[in-house]
């Protein structure tokens, strides 16, 4: 049954022994304060008789007609308390008392009436028959009262007999009250609840296979029920856990090992890697896009004296210093690494570079940048570069070495073209038309030899690197007419037309001395490759980006000059060829023997360099047209050779 | 009336056979030359004799060109401007090196292979007036 309603039983039963056991007290004490009043009455009929009997000797002594009347008050007096006792008695179970009581009253009455009848109010006396009634009546009134006290008395002891007596079953009944309650409480609550705590707590620790039985129906049998289908459901879903548990690890475990397998195969290919990095003879730096070095091989760190730790995911831009040939620091938007990013495609640097060592000396470098691409998208970019000091320095000595030799070879050949010029000019002597002839001969070939020192200068200074490029303002027309007016004694004698067609405004920035070399060239061959009465068109004009031209559109705003001629042509099979070294094709070098092969080289290496393009359309025999731009806004390194150039 | 004073040209120059050449054509053109064999010469002749002009060759042993301009510019009399012709068949292949030539004090610096002897007599007129 429910805790409350057994709570209820409990307190029901408490309060009916209660009330019991209290009603039986009440009770008691009732009798008791009865029978004292009854006492009492007694105590007052005795009382009355005594005064009555010291009246009835007061008057048998004094004869006193007043005392008369106060006797007849006192019976009255007695018998109204006689008649009291009665009915106070009468409600008792002292059926004896009762009796007692009426005797005494009827005898009291009795005798009354015999003492009113025999005592006139004169006062007559009483004869010794009412004297000895008054006595014996006296006498047995107080044997009565006796009689009744005695009773009563007896009676009270009874009463507190059975007052004790009940008070010690209310207390024996309390204290099993009290005992009951604690064993109950005890064994229905406070047992259980430890049970149900003990469980808990087997349960809290660890040990879900501990469960009780409590089949009681109330709240804390609920409760061990509860808690015990708890311990199952846990004991169970641990159970399930600790299987999932072993299946996840076998899985992890699984997992693991081919993971392992994995690492040690990238592993085994990181290390390929690294050695096939370590093994290369250039140096590398890895860089993501953002410019932040990821990897730097040992050449490279050779090289550059840089450890990994100090660099690695620093940006290359401010870990590496770079500089150009001059010395001076590259700014940032040419630098390789930025440039291969930014075109998405490889980079070669068309100069020279210098990188600068951890220790602050610099070195000569060749440099090649390309983007990282993986999964279609750039992810950093990677420079490839290589200490070329001893290149350079071979390079240096090289074009130190060509410096000296063609200043040795000019001097003689300077000297001879001096005593040839007076000797044709007559300064010696007058020459006959053959000593003429022979002189300007040997004057021709000097001429020819020097220009091919000067040639194989330039051309060396152009392999090397050495030439410099500084742009001022020039006329390309009168650039143009200056150099035809070189070429006249061959374009007479030859008889060949040459037209001159100049736009509104053809100077620019150009270097002079380089623009000249190409120009030199480009306008002889068209001279020296057209047959005599041949026709040469010499045209120059600005052109702007995106004009098309002889097949080609302009990627910028040009000078664009033509040269076209109605020579020889170039046959197709070797026009591929056409700008190399020392190429010659067959009718030109039947035609002309004397060229060296090196004019068109040179021309397309200076227009490279300076950013202009040349290009061309021939057909045999028909003739040949060269294009030339070189752009309005020159870009090149200062430095220049301000060399005068005879007028 | 006084015979305007032949202008006076010195060439230094250490190799005879262009020595020689140029001796004759400057004296064909009226000038009269002195010549020196090297640096020192050439140094210590131009501030005795004080020339109008001098041909300069750089290339020489012991004081090269270079170094006699060098000190003859350091004479604040006359050293100081007298015009000097450079005469040489070296360009130098870096501009430092062109830039100090120039700072050295060359009026103008000819290369012996572009030039025939006409065109340098011409230079050098127009320097002396």
């Amino acid at each position: 049954m429910k805790i409350k309603t057994r709570l209820r039983y409990i307190f029901w039963l408490s309060n009916v022994v209660a009330v019991t056991v209290g009603f039986l007290l009440f009770y008691n004490a009732q009798s008791i304060a009865q029978e004292i009043g009854h006492l009492r009455i007694v105590g007052t009929i005795r009382q009355g008789i005594a005064e009555i009997s010291a009246l009835h000797n007061d008057y048998l002594e004094t004869k006193d007609a007043s005392i008369l009347m106060r006797i007849r008050q006192r019976y009255e007096g007695i018998d109204l308390a006689l008649t009291e006792a009665l009915g106070a008695f009468r409600d008792g179970p002292t059926l004896a008392d009762v009796r007692d009581i009426s005797r005494m009253k009827n005898r009291n009455a009795a005798l009354f009436d015999s003492l009113l009848k025999k005592s006139p109010q004169g006062g007559a006396p009483w004869d010794e028959r009412i004297i000895s009634d008054i006595r014996s009546n006296s006498y047995t009134n107080i044997a009565i009262t006796h009689t009744m006290n005695d009773r009563l008395l007896k009676r009270l002891y009874i009463l507190q007999q059975r007052m004790l007596v009940l008070i010690v079953v209310f207390t024996l009944t309390l204290l099993t009250g009290i005992w009951m309650a604690i064993h109950i409480i005890w064994s229905y609550f406070v047992k259980r609840i430890l049970l149900i705590r003990q469980g808990s707590s087997i349960i809290a620790g660890g040990n879900f296979h501990f469960s009780w039985s409590d089949d009681a129906d109330d709240e804390i049998g609920e409760l061990s029920k509860d808690l015990s289908a708890m311990a199952i459901a846990l004991s169970a879903s641990y159970g399930k856990l600790e299987d999932k548990v072993e299946e996840r690890t076998k899985e992890l475990m699984k997992a693991k090992e081919s993971l392992e397998t994995k690492v040690h195969e990238l592993e085994e290919a990181n290390a390929k890697n690294r050695a096939i990095l370590a093994s290369m003879d250039d140096g590398v730096i890895a860089t993501d896009k953002d410019g932040i070095i990821m990897l730097v091989n040992p050449k490279a760190q050779a090289l550059l004296k840089w450890t990994p730790e100090d660099v690695v995911g620093k940006p290359v831009m401010s870990a590496l210093d770079v500089r150009d040939a001059t010395g001076a620091v590259l700014p940032e938007n040419e630098r390789p690494i930025p440039r291969a990013l930014k075109k998405q495609a490889p980079i070669h640097a068309n100069a020279t570079y210098e990188f600068v060592r951890s220790d602050g000396i610099a070195f000569p470098v060749y440099v090649a940048a390309s983007p990282i691409v993986f999964d279609g998208n750039v992810i950093g970019a990677l420079e490839v570069f290589r200490d070329v000091t001893e290149e350079k320095e071979i390079e240096r000595a090289k074009s130190e070495f060509i410096s000296v030799a063609a200043h040795q070879l000019r001097t003689p050949a300077a000297a001879i073209n001096w005593y040839l010029e007076r000797l044709i000019h007559g300064r010696i002597g007058a020459l006959t038309g053959k000593q003429m002839d022979y002189f300007r001969e040997i004057e021709r070939n000097n001429h020819r030899m020097i220009k091919l020192v000067n040639t194989l200068l330039n051309v060396s200074r152009l392999e090397v690197g050495a030439l410099k490029i500084q742009p001022v303002p020039v006329d390309i027309a009168k650039l143009i007419q200056k150099t035809l007016a070189e070429l006249r004694p061959m374009i007479e004698k030859k008889g060949i037309k040459v037209k001159t067609e100049f736009g509104k405004d053809s100077s620019g920035y150009f270097d002079p001395e380089l623009l000249a070399i190409v120009t030199s060239n480009i306008l002889s061959n068209a001279v020296n490759y057209t047959a005599p009465r041949g026709v040469v068109h010499v045209g120059a004009t600005r052109v702007p980006v995106g004009a098309r031209v002889g097949g080609t559109v302009l990627s910028e705003d040009s000078m664009l000059i033509t040269v076209a001629d109605t020579g020889y042509g170039i046959p197709e099979r070797e026009q591929s060829r056409l700008f190399r070294k020392f190429f010659r094709a067959n009718n030109a070098r039947r035609k002309h023997t004397d060229g060296s092969g090196l004019g068109l080289y040179i021309v397309k290496s200076i227009l490279d360099k300076t950013g202009g393009h040349i290009w061309f359309t021939s057909a045999e025999d028909k003739g040949t047209t060269f294009y030339i731009t070189v752009p309005l806004l020159a870009h090149g390194n200062d430095g220049s050779l301000a060399i005068s150039t005879p007028v | 009336m006084a015979e305007q004073r032949k202008k006076t040209v010195l060439i230094v120059e250490d190799e005879p056979s262009q020595l020689m050449v140029l001796r004759d054509e400057l004296a064909y053109s009226g000038f009269e030359v002195l010549t020196a064999g090297s640096g020192e010469e050439g140094l210590s002749i131009a501030l005795a004799r004080r020339p109008d002009a001098i041909l300069l060759d750089m290339m020489m042993p012991y004081m090269d060109g270079e170094t006699m301009l060098l000190h003859l510019r350091k004479d604040k009399e006359w050293g100081r401007q007298v015009p000097v012709i450079v005469l040489t068949n070296m360009i130098p292949d870096d501009e430092k090196r062109m830039k100090n030539i120039r700072k050295s004090g060359v009026t103008q610096y000819l290369v012996k292979s572009s030039w025939p002897l006409e065109a340098i007599v011409d230079v050098i007129k127009r320097k002396v007036r």
